[in-house]
Order: structure tokens, then sequence, then C-alpha cells
């Protein structure tokens, strides 16, 4: 129980950058959601930000 | 138990460092700073030796990545200040020179050890007059 609210929390508090991060990436935003999920959550979110590509990346990466 | 609930953090920890080196290196950061999250290694033994309030000690291995998040969301990503259309060595020319790109003697402002001297200069001067002779 204490790590799901510790996992709550995190969320709280980075939900705003990574949203912006998915902004300026050029991502849909819907993506920063999935650090809600407790503990697998925020790999998720890493994964999908590291290995997708950027459509707002001048080299198209 | 406790040791195998170690392992997977640690296993966790060197997935996120790893995915958080593309996502820097992408953005045009140096990815050595995605080590920065082995600081949460270090706020975990710190809230293990003082042995803080329960809440804290739950919480203490997310302040880092935290704060990490934060400063990457808001810094300026240099591949985003990029010319794609210049050769790769002049891409990041609209955002000035870069004085190391200058040779130490074009450079008026740039500082010299006084204490350096050229030894083998004498020898290629002799070498050079020997030469044209």
């Amino acid at each position: 129980m204490p790590l799901i609210v510790a996992s709550l929390i995190f969320a709280l508090v980075v939900i705003y950058p990574l949203w912006r991060i998915c902004d300026r990436a050029g991502l849909p935003k819907w993506p920063a959601f999935t650090v809600f999920i407790p503990i697998i959550g925020p790999p998720i979110i890493a994964y999908l930000l590291a290995f997708s590509r950027w459509p707002n990346h001048p080299f198209g990466r | 138990m406790p040791l195998m609930h170690g392992l997977i953090n640690l296993v966790m920890l060197a997935i996120t460092i790893w995915c958080y080196w593309r996502i820097l290196v992408r953005a045009g950061i140096s990815g050595w700073w995605a080590y920065l999250m082995l600081l949460s290694l270090a706020v975990v033994f710190i809230d293990s030796v003082v042995r803080g309030p329960l809440i804290f000690s739950v919480i203490a291995p997310y302040i880092v990545p935290a704060v990490l998040i934060w400063i990457f969301a808001f810094r300026h990503w240099p591949s985003f200040e990029a010319d794609p259309k210049a050769a790769s060595n002049r891409r990041f020319a609209q955002q000035g020179r870069d004085r190391r790109d200058d040779m130490p003697s074009a450079d008026p402002h740039r500082s010299v050890n006084p204490g350096f001297t050229d030894d083998d200069a004498p020898r290629r001067k002799r070498r050079k007059t020997s030469e044209q002779k």
C-alpha cells in the first residue's frame, strides 16, 4: 500500500514535465499518463520516449 | 527475499539509465547525465542509515528521477536548435561560434600557459634553415 501511494505521489509530481516532454518531442501526450500505473508505469514511459521516433526531431530520429 | 528485491531494483535502475541515456542523446545532451540516477541509491542508503519516517523511505527512490525529469523538461535541447540542412560540422552554427573551434593563435582572449615552452622549436628552426641551404 505505501508503495502505491508513493507511486501516485511521484506520478502527480512528474505528470506535467512528462506531458511537456511528449509535447516538445512531437509525440501524443496520452502516454504521459502511463506514469500513473504503479511500479511499471515510469519504465513504460521511459521506454516509449527512448525508442519511439520523435516527429519534432530535426534529424527525424 | 530482500536480496532478490534489491537485485530486481538494480536491474530496473540499469534499464532506466539506458532509456534515459537514449532520451538525453536524442535531445542533444550528453548521455552521461543519466548516471545521476545512481544518486537514488545514495538517497536510499542515507535513508536506511538515518531511519527516517516511513513515508520518506517509500518516496526516497523517486526523488532524484523526479528532479531530473523536471530539469530535462524545461532546459533547452541542443538537437532541436540544430540546422538539419547544414553540413554535419556546421549544424550548430546558428548558436554562435564555439571558441573551442578556434586555433589558439586566432583567439586573442584565450589564456595561454605562460610556463609552456616549445622545446622542439629550435630544432625545427635549424632543420628548416638547413633545408633552405
